[in-house]
C-alpha cells in the first residue's frame, strides 16, 4: 500500500506527467465511464453500438473463437537484415495490447506477417487459431488493419476510400461509418491527393472502426492526428474494447498506451524485450528513491544503481535508484538513519520506455 | 535571390538521382539513328540503288505519311532521314515529354519538390531545373547521333544539322511538356495532355503528307524533314523550334510564377461521398483504375485508325500510276500497305496499354494500396487474377476497336468493302501476341513487382521490329522475340498458325505461374 500512495503522490512532482494515472483499477474505471452514451453520437447508432452489436460481437466471439494472435520466435529476414530474430506476442480475447518498439524495432513487419503479407523464415504464429496465409481468407474475415502510413487512391474522395475498404472488408455498419466521419470530422467529398497526413489517416480509421469485426490491427493509427481528433480515437478504442473487441495497437505515444493498453509487449531490434501490464512492467524495473535524512545514507548498498546526496535543512538529500529485489533492503537501511521524508517513484512510462529501448535491456535486471 | 537560385543544384541532383533513365534513353535514341545510318550505308551504296529506293519507296504516300516528307533520297543522309522518320516523329517527342515531366510534376508529386524548395531555391529554380536537365538528354542525343553518322562516312555539316533539327524538334516537345506539367495537377493528366498533342500533331502532318498537301508549316511534327539538311539547307525550322520552346518555357514560367506548389490550371473537384458498391469487388476495383487510360487509348489509337485507313485511297491512286511500286513492295492490294502498318501499331498502342495498367498495379503495391485491399477477406489470387484479366480484355478490345475503325474508314476511302473481312481477321489474330505482352508484364509483376516495367522493353522492342526489321537487317531470330513480328505479317502474308499456338501457350504459361508466384511472395507494402 505504501508503494501505491507513494506512486500517486510522486506524480504530481512530475513535468509532464500531469494527470496521468497508472495503469489499473483506475483505467478501467474511465472505460466503463466512457463507455456510456456520450454526447455527440446519434442515439439509435449508440443503441445499435450498446445492444445489437454487443450481443452479435459475443455470439461472433463464441462462435468461432481461437486465441487472436500467438506468436512465438518469428524470424523474418530481408537480405542481409533481420527484421524479426525470435519475437513472440501473446494478444488474448478482449484485450486491448500495446504493441511497443523503437522505429525499425519490427513492429509493422510483425502485423505484416500477422496479416500474411509475408512469408516468415522462422517461427509459429497463429491468428484465431488459423495460418496466416493459408488461411489468409478467413483471417482477414474477422479483423480490420490501419496501416502505419496509409497511402490512398489520390483520385477518389475520402469517402469512396473508405467505402472501398468497408466493401472490400464485408462488415461495414453504414451507421457507424457516418457517424465516425462527424466524429473524426472528415470531409468525406474531398480527393484524397489533397488529403493532409491526418486526414489520410483518418479515412483508415473510419474505414477499420466502422467494422464489426472481432479483432483491430493498428499501426500507429494516431500519426499525424490533432490532439482532439485523437482523444476521439481514444473514445472509440475505448468503445470498440467494451463491446469485446481485440485491439493491437502499435504506439509511440506513451499518454495513449497507458490510458488505453491492459497489456503491452516492448521489442527491440525484432525480439521481445517485455511482455506484462504496466504494473508489472513498473515492478520489474528500478525505482527511484529520494529521502531526507539526518544522518547520510551509503551510497555502496546491494541493488544500488546511481547515488547522490546533497546538503539538505534537515540533514541530507539523498536520491538512490534501485532495483526492484534490493527495494525493501535499502528502504530498512534508510529508515534507520532518522528519516525525515520519504518518497519511493517507479518509473516514470517514459523512464521504463526508454530503459527498454536503450541499448542493455532491463531483463538485465531481472 | 533570384528566382533561379539553385538551378544548377538541382540539375546536379537530378542528374544524379535519374541518370538510369537519362542514359537509357539518350543511348537507346541515338543508337537507333547510328545503326539506321550504318545499315544504309551497307544497303543502297551505289547511286542507281538509292535512285531505284527513291522511285519506289519515295514515292508512296502511305510511307510518307508514316514517315514524314522525303528529300534529297538520291543521298544516303536523305534515306537515312527517311527511314529514321517515324520513330523519330513519334520518339523523340514522346521521350523529351516524358523527361520534361518526369523532372517537373513527377518531382512535385513525389514531394521532393516541397523539400527542396524549403531551401535556398528561387521560385523558377524547379522549372528551370527540368528544363536544363532535358536539355543536357537531348544535346547529348545530338551530339551522339552526329558522331554516329559522321563515322559511318557521312557529310560531316549535313549530319551535325541532321542531328540538330532532331534535337531542337524534342526541345520544343520538352517545352510543351513543361507546360502540360504546370497545367495539370499531377504527372498522369500532364503525360496524358503531353500525348494528346504529340498524337494530333502527327496526324496533322500524316494527313498534310499523305495527301501531299502545301502546309507543312501547320505541324511542328513536320518541320523536322523541312530542315533538308542533306541538300540545300532552311533555317526556318530550326528556328521554329527554338521558337516554339522558348515560348512554351515563358509560358510555363509564368504559370509556376504564379500557381501555388501542387496547384495547377485544371482544378480538382470535390466528389462522392459514397462509393458505388461496384468499387467493392475486384473487378470493379480493377474496371475503376484501368478505366481512364482505356479511354485514352481508345480515343487516340480510333484517331490514328481513321486517319490511316482515310489515306488508302492515296495510296491506290499512286500505286494505280506506278504499278512497278507494288512489285517493288511486293504485296497484292496495295491499300495493304497501309493497313499493314496501321495495324502493327494499333498492336503496339494495345499493349502499350496493358503493360502501363500492369505497371500501375506494381506501383498500387509500392504504395501500399493493394496491401490494404488484401487486408480484407479477398483472397490474393482472386484479386491479382481477376487486375490480369480485366487488363488483358481491355487491351484486346482496344486493339479491336481500332482494327474495326481502320477497316471501316479504309473501306469507306477506297469503297472497297472486301477488305473489311481481312483487315478484322488480321486484327483478331494479332491479339494473340498483346494478350502475350500483357500476361509477360503480370508475370514480371509477380516475380520481380519492382521490375515490372522492364516490359516496356518488349514494346519498344515490337516497334523496332515492324518498323526498322528491314533497315536494320535484324536477325530473324531477333525479329521473332516482338510477339506481333512471331505471328506473321498480317494482313498481307498468311498468319503463321504454329507461332499463334506458341504465343497462346506462353501467355498461359506466364499467367497461371505468376498467379501461382503472386499468392505466395511477400508484399511489397501494405
Amino acid at each position: 500500500m505504501l508503494f501505491r500512495q507513494a506512486v500517486v503522490g510522486a506524480d504530481g512532482d512530475e513535468p509532464g506527467l500531469g494527470g496521468r494515472r497508472a495503469c489499473g483499477p483506475d483505467v478501467w474505471a474511465i472505460r466503463w465511464a466512457t463507455s456510456e452514451p456520450c454526447m455527440s453520437w446519434p442515439s439509435e447508432v449508440l443503441a445499435v453500438t450498446a445492444t445489437a452489436t454487443v450481443t452479435a460481437m459475443r455470439e461472433l466471439l463464441s462462435d468461432r473463437g481461437g486465441i487472436p494472435i500467438e506468436a512465438q520466435g518469428l524470424v523474418k529476414r530481408f537480405g542481409a537484415t533481420t527484421a524479426l530474430d525470435g519475437l513472440d506476442l501473446s494478444v488474448t480475447v478482449g484485450e486491448v495490447h500495446g504493441f511497443l518498439g523503437p522505429n525499425g524495432a519490427g513492429k509493422s513487419t510483425t502485423i505484416r506477417a500477422i496479416l500474411g503479407q509475408l512469408r516468415l523464415d522462422a517461427g509459429g504464429l497463429s491468428v484465431f487459431g488459423l495460418h496466416p496465409l493459408r488461411d489468409a481468407v478467413a483471417i482477414h474475415d474477422r479483423l480490420a488493419y490501419v496501416p502505419g502510413d496509409t497511402a490512398l487512391w489520390p483520385n477518389l474522395t475520402g469517402g469512396e476510400c473508405i467505402d472501398l475498404l468497408g466493401h472490400f472488408n464485408g462488415h461495414q455498419n453504414r451507421q457507424r461509418r457516418d457517424a465516425l466521419v462527424d466524429r473524426f470530422e472528415l470531409d468525406p467529398t474531398k480527393r484524397a491527393r489533397t488529403y493532409s497526413k491526418g486526414n489520410r489517416q483518418k479515412v483508415a480509421l473510419i474505414a477499420a472502426l466502422s467494422a464489426d469485426v472481432e479483432l483491430l490491427l493498428l499501426d500507429e493509427p494516431t500519426s499525424g492526428l490533432d490532439p482532439v481528433i485523437a482523444a476521439e480515437f481514444q473514445r472509440t478504442i475505448r468503445e470498440a474494447s467494451a463491446e469485446g473487441r481485440t485491439v493491437l495497437l502499435s504506439s509511440h505515444i506513451l499518454d495513449e498506451v497507458e490510458a488505453l493498453c491492459d497489456r503491452v509487449t516492448i521489442i527491440r531490434a525484432g525480439q521481445t524485450v517485455s511482455t506484462g501490464t504496466l504494473d508489472e512492467l513498473r515492478a520489474n524495473t528500478r525505482s527511484t528513491i529520494e529521502a531526507v535524512t539526518a544522518a547520510g545514507v551509503p551510497h555502496h548498498l546491494t541493488g544500488v544503481v546511481e547515488a547522490r546526496s546533497e546538503p539538505h535543512a534537515h540533514g541530507v538529500h539523498t536520491t538512490l535508484v534501485v532495483t526492484p529485489e534490493a527495494l525493501g533492503a535499502v528502504i530498512g537501511v534508510i529508515s534507520e538513519r532518522d528519516l525525515v521524508s520519504l518518497t519511493v517513484r517507479p518509473p516514470s512510462l517514459d523512464e521504463l520506455f526508454l530503459e527498454h529501448y536503450r541499448d542493455e535491456p532491463a531483463a538485465a535486471d531481472q | 535571390m533570384s528566382k533561379l537560385t539553385g538551378t544548377l543544384l538541382l540539375v546536379r541532383s537530378h542528374l544524379r538521382s535519374g541518370w538510369r533513365g537519362l542514359v537509357f534513353w539518350v543511348v537507346a535514341m541515338s543508337g537507333l539513328v547510328v545503326a539506321t545510318g550504318w545499315s544504309i550505308t551497307e544497303l543502297y551504296p551505289t547511286l542507281a540503288e538509292r535512285q531505284a529506293y527513291a522511285a519506289s519507296v519515295g514515292a508512296s504516300p502511305a510511307i510518307t505519311a508514316f514517315n514524314g516528307r522525303n528529300y534529297d533520297l538520291t543521298s544516303l543522309g536523305g534515306i537515312v532521314s527517311y527511314e529514321v522518320g517515324f520513330m523519330a516523329l513519334i520518339g523523340v517527342p514522346i521521350v523529351a515529354i516524358h523527361l520534361a515531366i518526369r523532372f517537373s510534376r513527377h518531382e512535385e508529386d513525389s514531394g521532393r519538390t516541397e523539400l527542396v524548395t524549403a531551401g535556398r531555391i528561387g521560385r523558377l529554380g524547379p522549372l528551370a531545373a527540368a528544363g536544363v536537365t532535358v536539355g543536357i538528354a537531348l544535346a547529348s542525343f545530338a551530339v551522339l547521333s552526329a558522331i554516329g553518322l559522321q563515322a559511318t562516312g557521312l557529310p560531316v555539316g549535313s549530319s551535325w544539322l541532321y542531328t540538330a533539327g532532331l534535337g531542337l524538334f524534342g526541345a520544343a516537345f520538352a517545352g510543351i511538356g513543361l507546360l502540360a506539367a504546370e497545367v495539370s495537377r499531377e504527372s498522369r493528366m500532364a503525360y496524358f495532355l503531353g500525348l494528346v498533342v504529340v498524337l494530333v500533331t502527327f496526324l496533322v502532318r500524316a494527313l498534310i503528307d499523305g495527301r501531299g498537301w502545301d502546309a507543312t508549316w501547320a505541324s511542328p511534327s513536320g518541320w523536322v524533314a523541312e530542315v533538308r539538311p542533306w541538300g540545300d539547307p532552311r533555317w526556318w525550322p530550326l528556328m521554329a523550334y527554338v521558337a516554339l520552346a522558348l515560348a512554351c518555357g515563358l509560358l510555363a514560367a509564368a504559370m509556376a510564377t504564379h500557381r501555388d506548389l501542387y496547384g495547377g490550371l485544371l482544378a480538382t473537384r470535390p466528389g462522392p461521398a459514397y462509393a458505388s458498391p461496384a468499387l467493392g469487388t475486384p473487378a470493379g476495383l480493377a474496371w475503376r483504375f484501368t478505366r481512364a487510360p482505356l479511354i485514352g487509348w481508345l480515343l487516340g489509337l480510333a484517331l490514328w485508325s481513321a486517319a490511316f485507313g482515310l489515306l488508302a485511297d492515296e495510296v491506290t491512286e499512286a500505286v494505280a500510276a506506278n504499278p512497278s511500286l507494288l512489285e517493288a513492295i511486293g504485296i497484292e492490294n496495295p491499300a495493304y500497305v497501309v493497313t499493314s502498318l496501321a495495324l502493327l501499331l494499333s498492336g503496339v498502342g494495345a499493349s502499350a496499354f496493358g503493360v502501363q495498367a500492369t505497371v500501375r498495379f506494381a506501383h498500387e503495391e509500392i504504395a501500399g494500396r493493394l496491401g490494404l485491399v488484401l487486408s480484407t477477406r479477398v483472397s490474393r489470387g482472386r484479386v491479382w487474377f481477376t487486375r490480369v484479366a480485366v487488363v488483358v480484355i481491355e487491351a484486346v478490345f482496344v486493339l479491336l476497336a481500332s482494327t474495326l475503325v481502320l477497316s471501316v474508314s479504309t473501306a469507306w476511302a477506297t469503297g472497297d468493302t472486301a477488305t473489311i473481312s481481312s483487315t478484322l481477321r488480321a486484327g483478331a489474330v494479332l491479339s494473340l501476341p498483346v494478350v502475350l505482352i500483357v500476361s509477360v508484364s503480370a508475370a514480371l509483376h509477380a516475380f520481380v513487382p519492382r521490375g515490372t516495367a522492364v516490359a516496356w522493353v518488349l514494346v519498344g522492342w515490337a516497334t523496332v521490329v515492324g518498323l526498322l526489321a528491314e533497315t536494320l537487317r535484324l536477325p530473324e531470330w531477333s525479329r521473332d522475340l516482338s510477339p506481333l513480328n512471331a505471328v506473321g505479317n498480317v494482313p498481307i502474308e498468311a498468319p503463321d498458325i504454329a507461332a499463334l499456338v506458341v504465343v497462346a501457350v506462353l501467355s498461359g504459361l506466364f499467367v497461371v505461374s505468376g498467379f501461382a508466384r503472386f499468392r505466395r511472395r511477400d508484399l511489397l507494402a501494405g
